[in-house]
């Protein structure tokens, strides 16, 4: 049996299908893209234009790098306000006792509804007139706080980061909740014979356990903020006046919108180099060994 | 022995793998792409009558935006459609279906591309659809001749012709108005606006009851360049300016786009179309209108079924009306300048075997007795035909201040701006509007900046 596995020809066999797979539905595309990308490609017919469309980008398109700005604050949005606290959160919760399950239960839930919902839901909670937050204002008093959340230009990112922020947290949550539950139990009997506070014993001894699963937790993070699109798409579509478009909603409108696909193509390409430079940076940074435990 | 059964159990499992990926090429080989959908109509079929009829039996096919066929021009389609077919025995027409337009719009190209244009095809009368088709010597050419005595508006060939040459029959006339809710007004002690200034007096007044004045769709973008169409026709007291702007006779960079630019900011900041309007879409606006929290809704004739929509109170329904975009202040624009264009039609393939046929099921289609009467009579739309012979009397309130709209109405505007500009580069100029709407830049930049679009775009069409 063991030596039925080991041919080579065997292994080749089994992973082909994958393989196939792979190169089929990732790779191929990836290349058809590249080349695309150097044409004019309007969804019937085209010619080589060189690397026009990359200039064009490069040095004639404001939208494409607000699309990439917005795409790096939610990045750090991420990073710096949602990591923190769903850590903070997750170290909490190990504390609650009888409150521990539903707790955890409730931070999930954001994350198992479809997003289409969740994102009407705040669409409908921020409207200007009948919004709820707006008429919460109003009534204990603070009408002149109230704001066109998503129709302002210089606002709605910011709700849109918010709402993104708050879409992803179960998730985060979820991978440092597991993380922490998965550290052994002597370490904390030891910590405190040898007479360490609970506060110690979450600074030296959890966190730095916990820094995989910080590493793994910041590049998705990153990635995601790239990524994003639903919610951008189903709240604002990018707009008003592309003050909210990411790279996603802007490769779309440009791709299938206008039938730029060339252009779009030369767009998607951008993206997955920032995509593959930034993990690259990301593991570069954080690498730092921890050893067993 | 054992070896043998797992060898056997892995050839089976490739197999197996292989085998579904083999079935799901070929199912997605014979089936559409998208939404698309074909079905043949249920009605006299031609292969089973006796061949005792003269001429031969046909087969061709019509392209269709419409996929609802029980409601809407779906089913003045398929009405008139069904009526051919039992007049026509030896004819059979197949339908095809694809929503929403930009699809339609790609499929279209696609077939264009490959020469397979369906027989009969949903058109619309913009040159960037219009004129690869053209290029191609895809479709079929019309004389006027051909609709002679069907009471067709003259200008409405205009939007599909092209070096004189008629290549669709327009189906709709579309043209922009303000829709009100009298009762709403009345109540607080305010008239309909005549001027652009009244709507600054209502929004005052308005404003402090917690009423939008004019419900807008924001999000969408196009209503905002119809709104800026028409405030630029008050203006400048007619279309030619951006008809100009656009065929590079003119400029956009003119006193009069930079004054309207300017009071569309003012009407923003002034509250006219409410907070929030830059994300309010189609369905959110017409709402606002029809739960009687707007007073006024700036919207295409086409939303003429608010009047009849059980949705909405009655109490919105009954005080519907329509009423032209006010005129300028000065008196220079007046009300019977209409923002109205052919938007929609019908073309004919001429690469196919049953060119003559369909060409003749076309003609038949926009004889008035067809289409103008089935479209009007079921409160559909406005045929681009006069339609005056049909009237039965039981037109809703709206419909006849429409009718009255257009009646009275002496310039018309052909096409409307946004619909001038090249595929590429309408986005821009729709966001540039947006923009300007958001007050993120100044009335000169914006003016300079749609005058550079319209510059690319020409450059783009007419290489």
């Amino acid at each position: 049996m063991n030596k039925l596995w080991m041919e080579k020809r065997n292994i080749a066999l089994l992973i082909a299908p994958g393989l196939v797979f792979i190169l089929g539905l990732i790779l191929l595309p990836t290349a058809v893209a590249l080349y695309l990308s150097f044409t004019n490609y309007d969804g019937v017919d085209y010619h080589s234009v060189g690397i026009s469309n990359y200039a064009e980008i490069f040095f004639h398109d404001p939208i494409f790098w607000k699309s990439l700005r917005n795409a790096v604050l939610l990045g750090i949005a991420f990073i710096a306000l949602q990591h923190p606290l769903a850590i903070f959160m997750a170290i909490l919760t190990t504390y609650t006792g009888k409150w521990e399950r539903p707790l955890r239960i409730i931070i999930f839930i954001p994350s198992i509804i479809s997003t289409f919902v969740t994102s009407q839901m705040w669409v409908s909670l921020l409207n200007v007139q009948f919004g709820l937050l707006n008429r919460m204002l109003t009534a204990v008093g603070l009408s002149s706080w109230k704001q066109d959340w998503l129709g302002n230009p210089d606002i709605a990112i910011y709700s849109i980061i918010f709402v993104a922020m708050w879409q992803g947290f179960g998730y985060a949550y979820l991978l440092y909740y597991a993380g922490i539950k998965g550290i052994p139990s002597e370490l904390y009997e030891a910590a405190i014979v040898d007479g360490a506070s609970k506060w110690r014993y979450n600074k030296s001894i959890v966190l730095p356990l916990l820094s995989p699963v910080i590493r793994i937790n910041f590049v998705l993070a990153i990635v995601s903020g790239f990524k994003q699109m639903e919610t951008v798409f189903l709240m604002t579509g990018g707009g008003p006046a592309n003050s909210t478009q990411f790279l996603g909603t802007y490769l779309y409108s440009k791709a299938f919108r206008d039938g730029m696909f060339g252009y779009g193509n030369a767009i998607s390409i951008l993206f997955i180099i920032f995509c593959l430079v930034v993990t690259l940076i990301m593991n570069r940074l954080l690498k730092k060994d921890i050893g067993e435990f | 022995m054992r070896k043998l059964i797992s060898m056997l159990a892995i050839i089976m499992v490739c197999a197996l793998v292989v085998s579904a990926c083999g079935n799901s090429n070929k199912n997605s080989g014979s089936s559409n792409a998208g939404t698309s959908s074909e079905s043949a109509s249920a009605s006299p079929s031609p292969s089973a009558s006796p061949s005792g009829e003269p001429g031969k039996q046909v087969e061709f096919k019509f392209f269709s935006n419409n996929p609802d066929r029980t409601g809407g021009q779906g089913l003045a389609e398929q009405k008139l459609i069904d009526q051919y077919m039992s007049e026509n025995p030896n004819v059979k027409i197949t339908v095809e279906t694809l929503s929403p337009d930009p699809q339609f719009q790609d499929k279209l190209k696609i077939y264009n591309a490959s020469d397979k244009l369906p027989d009969v095809t949903m058109m619309w009368g913009q040159k960037r659809y219009l004129e690869p088709l053209v290029k191609n010597n895809a479709l079929v050419a019309f004389t006027k001749e051909d609709f002679a005595g069907q009471g067709f508006i003259d200008a409405a060939f205009d939007a599909f012709t092209m070096d004189g040459k008629i290549y669709g029959i327009p189906k709709n006339t579309d043209f922009l108005v303000l829709y009100a809710n009298k009762k709403l007004l009345a109540d607080n002690g305010l008239e309909l606006p005549k001027t652009e200034a009244d709507l600054f007096k209502i929004t005052e007044k308005l404003k402090s009851a917690g009423i939008v004045p004019i419900a807008l769709d924001g999000r969408d973008s196009w209503p905002l360049a119809l709104l800026f169409d028409a405030v630029v026709a008050r203006k400048s007291g007619g279309f030619d300016l951006y008809h100009k702007a656009i065929d590079r006779t003119g400029s956009f960079n003119n006193p009069d786009v930079i004054a309207s630019a300017k009071k569309i900011q003012d009407m923003v900041k002034s509250g006219m179309f409410g907070d929030g309007f830059l994300n309010l879409d189609y369905g959110g606006a017409r709402n606002l209108f029809g739960q009687g929290k707007a007073a006024m809704y700036l919207m295409g004739e086409w939303e003429m079924g608010i009047s009849s929509d059980a949705n909405f109170p009655e109490d919105v329904r009954n005080n519907f009306i329509a009423i032209p975009w006010p005129a300028s202040d000065d008196g220079k624009g007046k009300t019977t300048d209409l923002l109205a264009w052919f938007g929609g039609g019908y073309s004919v393939s001429a690469k196919s075997e049953n060119t003559a046929e369909a060409k003749k099921f076309a003609i038949w289609l926009f004889q008035k007795q067809n289409w103008a009467k089935t479209v009007w009579e079921n409160g559909i739309t406005f045929p681009a035909q006069n339609y005056d012979e049909f009237k039965t009397g039981k037109e809703t309130q709206v419909q006849n201040d429409l009718t009255s709209i257009l009646s009275t109405s002496t310039v018309f505007s052909g096409a409307n701006s946004q619909d001038l500009f090249s595929t590429s580069t309408a986005k821009s100029y729709l966001d540039a509007i947006t923009e300007m709407m958001a007050s993120k830049t100044t009335p000169e930049k914006f003016a300079e900046k749609i005058d550079g679009i319209a510059e690319k775009s020409h450059k783009e069409m007419n290489p």
